[in-house]
């Protein structure tokens, strides 16, 4: 580890605020519905005033995962008009191709239980596609995120093409 | 359609201003909403913009981060238009841009904030090499969309007359709780660069669009997404959930349907009696209504203009107002009593009614360095202006 790579992690444990950049992870990983096992799970968590976070863990014999609750310390914050958000992107790499988990922005700096539900089961299949949905937010509209992995409930599928027409539609009004 | 250009509906600029924050890692770029949203309608350029913000120290070295991203519309509603997306503060380095308070010349010979000119001039040139390129290839004209958010916003109306200025392009701009960018020259020539395209969004207790206080307007007409006037700073946040530009945006399906309000063009004639200041309250209204009587009282000593088309950046425009109000005491009875109206009002707008009041250049510019702090305290800024 370079020097400037132990001073940047160290950063992230200094600063007047807490971030809550990712609640608690688990879930299971297959491959054409059998357990993919020993796969290297990355999870990047980026805030928007440039720290980061990066770690791993490792799929079980069943093809189980968990990873703990992330946060760090930073003074950005307490500018109180900056712009607050984590970039969340969980993914693995199976013979060269990248497959992703999860990748979602978080906006402000406290932890959201949407979130934790969903990330909470994190079931997928590397041989799904990736796709673009939405889950529901109690406060205000829909969240969205991409994902290999599907949920039973709160999970709707969106169609990004049809989304940008319904956006424009006041565009082709005037 | 004026320009023979669309308009980007509320949603759509929303998710640009939304967008220009994402260009610092192209991972998060290709994979956040927005641009999975936006790539069925535009091309984005692999060149996210770069720009310099910061104070002295930060510009000697040139430290730059991704400043926006351009896009260009392909089939659709939008083909062959342009769209600029400038991003605002979400870093130390451009707070310090947002409150510096020197003015300078900007692309229309208007004098505008110093800060705002002075990061604007780091991304023109990546602007001027892209769209060298594309008016070569239109035929028609250029045709461009300038969005941003914040000190985005800011940034947004230097380029809409800069562009309109190098390009002779048609120009729209769209800003989410902007700050004030200029002088009333600069606004009214901002108007007739976008030849009325202006959609200038804000929430009522957003308190970005507050500052820069006197002399510095905003363009006339604004867009007001959410009515809710207690100011605070998360209502100047762009993806927070309550409110959020994007959320209060993205209700809309047209600017038709929002509510539009005007800026207070500080044309009122006001005249403060300094036996009537405990009336003053620390609020938005009587920060108006002190701002006009300064306005009026320059306008009446005939200083306006110079101070207006003064220029040189080693004085801020407050040290300016202050000298004019100094110079006043001499003058007339009439002119100190103004000049004694409005510092006494100050000071109860700032909570200190009964303070002694001193009659001297330095007491008047303490006293409007108490006001901006007070107007920064209400903004909940950490950095005082000038």
């Amino acid at each position: 580890m370079s020097f400037l790579e132990i001073f940047r992690k160290l950063n992230n444990y200094i600063g007047t605020h807490k971030v809550h950049l990712c609640p608690a992870v688990q879930g299971r990983l297959m491959n054409n519905g059998k357990p993919l096992i020993n796969a290297t799970i990355t999870r990047t968590l980026s805030y928007s005033d440039g720290k980061y976070t990066e770690d791993m863990c490792n799929t079980d014999n069943d093809g189980y995962f968990s990873m703990p609750e992330k946060s760090l310390r930073s003074s950005q914050p307490a500018l109180l008009i900056a712009e607050k958000f984590t970039n969340q992107r969980i993914y693995t790499h199976y013979y060269g191709d990248e497959y992703l988990l999860w990748s979602c922005k978080n906006s402000g700096i406290s932890a959201k239980s949407e979130y934790a539900n969903k990330l909470q089961s994190l079931y997928g299949d590397i041989k799904d596609d990736e796709i673009y949905f939405s889950f529901s937010n109690e406060r205000s509209r829909p969240f969205k995120a991409s994902s290999i992995c599907r949920w039973q409930e709160d999970f709707t599928i969106i169609d990004a093409e049809a989304e940008f027409l319904r956006m424009s539609q006041g565009a082709l009004e005037e | 359609m004026s320009n023979g250009m669309r308009t980007l509906t509320p949603e759509i600029a929303a998710n640009f201003a939304s967008i220009a924050y994402e260009t610092k890692d192209s991972f998060s770029f290709k994979k956040n909403e927005y641009y999975i949203e936006l790539k069925n309608g535009f091309t984005f350029e692999n060149d996210t913009l770069k720009g310099v913000s910061g104070g002295l120290l930060e510009r000697i070295f040139k430290h730059s981060t991704p400043f926006g991203c351009v896009a260009k519309g392909k089939a659709g509603p939008f083909k062959d238009e342009f769209v600029v997306a400038l991003r605002g503060t979400d870093r130390r380095r451009d707070i310090i841009t947002d409150v510096h308070c020197g003015v300078s010349t900007c692309s229309n010979g208007q004098p505008v904030h110093a800060g705002f000119n002075h990061t604007f001039n780091s991304i023109k040139q990546q602007l001027e090499t892209y769209f060298k390129q594309a008016s070569k290839e239109s035929k028609t004209g250029l045709k461009i969309h300038v969005v941003g958010h914040s000190l985005g916003g800011a940034l947004a109306n230097l380029a809409t007359n800069w562009l309109k200025q190098r390009f002779k392009a048609n120009v729209k701009l769209y800003t989410f709780g902007a700050p004030r960018v200029g002088y009333p020259s600069f606004a009214l020539k901002t108007v007739t660069a976008a030849n009325n395209g202006i959609y200038r969004c804000v929430h009522a207790g957003d308190p970005v669009p507050l500052v820069p206080v006197w002399p510095f307007v905003h363009t006339e007409d604004e867009y007001i997404l959410h009515g809710a006037s207690s100011i605070t700073p998360r209502a100047h946040s762009m993806t927070e959930q309550t409110p959020g530009y994007l959320h209060t945006a993205s209700a809309f399906s047209s600017y038709a349907a929002v509510n539009k309000g005007k800026e207070a063009r500080l044309k009122q004639q006001v005249k403060l009696d300094y036996n009537n200041r405990l009336q003053a309250k620390p609020t938005t209204r009587w920060a108006r209504v002190i701002g006009e009587a300064i306005m009026t009282h320059l306008a009446e000593s005939g200083k306006l203009h110079a101070i207006q088309a003064d220029i040189s950046n080693t004085l801020t425009v407050y040290d300016k107002i202050a000298r004019v109000l100094t110079n006043s005491i001499d003058i007339s009875k009439g002119r100190a009593d103004d000049v004694k109206g409005i510092l006494g009002h100050i000071l109860a707008f700032c909570g200190l009614p009964f303070k002694a009041i001193e009659l001297t250049y330095k007491f008047i510019r303490y006293a409007l360095g108490l006001m901006l702090d007070t107007l920064l305290k209400m903004a909940k800024q950490a950095l005082s202006a000038a």
